[in-house]
């Protein structure tokens, strides 16, 4: 069953169509990636799923449910721009929004204290929220987030403005959570840290899904067959080489061959120990997905 | 209703627990005391012993003289059979400790011209009347007598005339005025609470949905729990204030009223010094009556409806503005359409209290836009029970008529970010 079903939903804006058509499954206890450039319409459908905008035309399910507002508490959002009461305490914070997901003043208080702790921030208790840097109002927002175990945790840009230390404790927790069984959506238009943390990925542009799978998949459906070879320093190319293969990129220590239609890489390899080329390592070429996502946004830009 | 209740508790103890709130609150009784004591003070003092000789050449004023000293604080001393010349008297009537010197030259009371008073000290407005209305009523007594006119029939010709009112079969002792001022103080005070609170309530939106918190929120309640918690918890602050404010300052003037018991009792009897005995005593009789007539149960009761509804009505509309804008510099162009309404019930205002049973103010009444101000200022005048009941009627359904529009709005407003919005697609939000 999966936990979020997204039924061919359509939304617009006045004369702007901000969704056409789209439609998401996403099975629990996985990592997934929602991308797409500014305005492509990321943030509405994330708003749809929860419940501040209804779909012109389509449904939402939630494990098989037709969502209502009883799901909200199962979900937890972390938007992009970060949204907190400047002058609040950071612990009154945390507990005013645990109270607003009808938690009792002690249940929230058991929960503040161990995710304070997790993050090794108890100080900050009593410390108001401007008083802090921004990467440490990020830290309190991802708790704000996550403090009523959300079974859907949608993150809209989580890294933004961390600095390498910080977002790689917030990744380990992300981690950590998918771990204890949550599904996590991932929403960004910058890639790269969608190929380490997404399995399947999302893409949406102009309000439709325009690319959907998992990362690995994907990859190999856009490769353009490109096989690097690091030879020893000081190795020549000879012609015979040169003349059965098609090289897109000879630099000093490696080569970039593109395989002709019915050619293999072993053929490559063949080719190469045949003329006495000295192979220090063999490799095939992936496109990250930022060259995809470029491709597939925007084609004419190859 | 729990989630707006942590709604209300937020908004409530974020502003309450406030210095400037606490300050605010504080301010107010402090100012009604430092005035009081000002008044009292100044009241007293201004009024320095005055010992003031009387040199009457005319001899008419002899027997007046004896009854126009006012306790301790103004006394004559008429100078009988004294030769002494005036320009004497005005060089030495130092020396014997008076203030000033009051010369009556031998006049005719037919022409009344040349009295005067002579002192280094200006004299005081209240006992310049008081010898002036002293000496013209004596003048008055003289020429009428030397008429030959019957005494008896001009102290007759003296009295007052006073208009019974008899409204609806009972009847009512003046207290026209009282009731004026009275409807006044309370427009006012709806007026000031409407503005400051209303303001509140879409500063406080706006803010929100700049730095974002808004976001996060409605993924947990619901847009119209987030508002109404808003407009509730600011009202409630708003009424604490007011609250606080009634209850210090009554205690304020009532510890100054324990401590300065004397000098107001000397003020209670210079003023009455100044009117012939039996009228001061009438005035506060018809005072007290005023008051007693005044109904002010039911004016507490309305005062609190107008109150609650006026502001319900209002603070949707600055919400709805509120979340509409997208910055600060939007609110002079987007508030003026909900302040103007409000501007005009106060110019209303005072036509009411002039005329309180004219069209206008009938009208004014009625509508919502300005009945919480003008219903209110005109309930001291004993108005129907079906105008008041009509009027709480109107209000209290456009109240909620506004919350539900307000509510359209807001929802849509509060997550729109960047561009400037239009009145036309703020009215197109409403049926989304």
């Amino acid at each position: 069953m999966f936990l979020l079903h997204v039924d061919h939903i359509s939304k617009s804006f006045q004369d702007t169509i901000a969704l056409e058509d789209v439609s998401l499954k996403l099975l629990p206890n996985k990592i997934y990636g929602l991308l797409g450039p500014n305005g492509a319409g990321k943030t509405t459908l994330i708003r749809n799923i929860l419940q501040i905008f209804y779909p012109d035309k389509g449904s939402i399910f939630y494990s098989g449910e037709q969502l209502n507002y009883s799901h909200q508490n199962k979900m937890g959002y972390m938007p992009e721009e970060r949204g907190m009461y400047k002058q609040m305490k950071v612990g009154e914070h945390l507990l005013y929004l645990a109270r607003l997901r009808g938690f009792s003043e002690q249940e929230a208080n058991l929960k503040i204290n161990y995710w304070l702790q997790r993050f090794e921030i108890e100080g900050w208790r009593n410390k108001a929220i401007e008083e802090l840097s921004k990467g440490m109002q990020q830290k309190v927002q991802f708790i704000a987030t996550i403090l009523h175990d959300p079974e859907l945790l949608i993150l809209d840009e989580p890294f933004s403005g961390l600095d390498p230390v910080n977002a790689e404790i917030i990744k380990n927790e992300i981690f950590e959570l998918q771990k204890k069984g949550v599904t996590i959506i991932f929403s960004t238009h910058r890639m790269e840290n969608v190929e380490e943390i997404c399995e399947d990925i999302f893409l949406i542009n102009k309000g439709r899904i325009v690319l959907e799978g998992n990362v690995k998949a994907i990859k190999q459906q856009y490769k353009k067959n490109l096989i690097r070879v690091d030879i020893g320093s000081g190795v020549a190319i000879n012609e015979a080489i040169r003349a059965k293969t098609d090289i897109v990129e000879e630099q000093q220590g490696y080569i970039l061959f593109k395989l002709k239609d019915a050619q293999h890489a072993n053929d490559i390899l063949r080719l190469l120990l045949q003329e006495q080329v000295e192979i220090v390592a063999m490799k095939e070429v992936l496109p990250s997905i930022q060259e995809i996502f470029i491709h597939t946004v925007n084609p004419k830009h190859e | 209703m729990n989630k707006v209740w942590q709604i209300i508790k937020r908004e409530y103890t974020s502003r309450v627990r406030k210095k400037s709130f606490l300050l605010l609150t504080l301010f107010i009784p402090v100012l009604v005391g430092v005035m009081l004591i000002a008044i009292i003070e100044i009241a007293v003092h201004a009024q320095e012993q005055l010992t003031i000789a009387v040199k009457d050449e005319s001899g008419l004023f002899e027997d007046k003289f004896r009854g126009m000293d006012i306790g301790e604080s103004l006394r004559f001393k008429y100078l009988t059979n004294n030769p002494q010349s005036l320009d004497t008297l005005l060089s030495r009537y130092k020396d014997s400790d008076y203030d000033g010197l009051l010369y009556i030259p031998n006049i005719d009371i037919h022409k009344p011209l040349g009295i005067a008073y002579y002192s280094d000290k200006e004299l005081g407005p209240v006992t310049e009347q008081h010898i002036e209305k002293s000496l013209s009523q004596e003048i008055r007594k003289r020429v009428l007598e030397a008429e030959h006119y019957n005494m008896d029939i001009i102290d007759q010709l003296d009295k007052n005339i006073e208009v019974e009112k008899i409204i609806n079969e009972q009847k009512r002792k003046g207290g026209a005025e009282l009731a004026a001022g009275f409807g006044y103080a309370c427009g006012i005070l709806i007026y000031i609470f409407l503005i400051v609170y209303g303001a509140m309530v879409m500063r406080s939106i706006t803010e929100e949905k700049t730095n974002r918190i808004v976001e996060v929120l409605v993924t947990t309640v619901r847009p119209f729990q987030l508002m109404m918690g808003k407009i509730i918890g600011i009202g409630a602050v708003g009424l604490t204030q007011f609250v606080l404010w009634g209850v210090l300052t009554s205690a304020v003037q009532f510890i100054i009223g324990l401590f300065f018991s004397d000098q107001m009792l000397a003020m209670q009897s210079m003023q009455r010094g100044d009117m012939p005995s039996g009228e001061s005593a009438q005035l506060l009789m018809s005072i007290t009556a005023a008051f007693q007539e005044l109904d002010i149960l039911r004016i507490l009761l309305s005062f609190l409806f107008y109150f609650i509804f006026g502001y319900l009505f209002y603070a949707s509309q600055f919400a709805a503005i509120g979340a509409a804008m997208t910055d600060d510099s939007d609110a002079q162009s987007f508030t003026f359409p909900v302040t103007i309404p409000i501007i005009v019930s106060m110019v209303l205002l005072s036509v009411t209290l002039q005329q309180p049973f004219s069209s206008a103010a009938i009208w004014g009444s009625m509508l919502p836009f300005s009945s919480p101000i003008i219903m209110i200022a005109r309930i001291p005048f004993h108005v129907p029970w079906w105008q008041q009941l009509l009027s709480m009627a109107i209000l209290l359904i456009s109240s909620l008529a506004m919350v539900y529009v307000a509510a359209k709005i807001y929802r849509v407003g509060i997550l729109i970010q960047g561009k400037k919005v239009t009145f036309k697609e703020i009215g197109k939000w409403i049926f989304y």
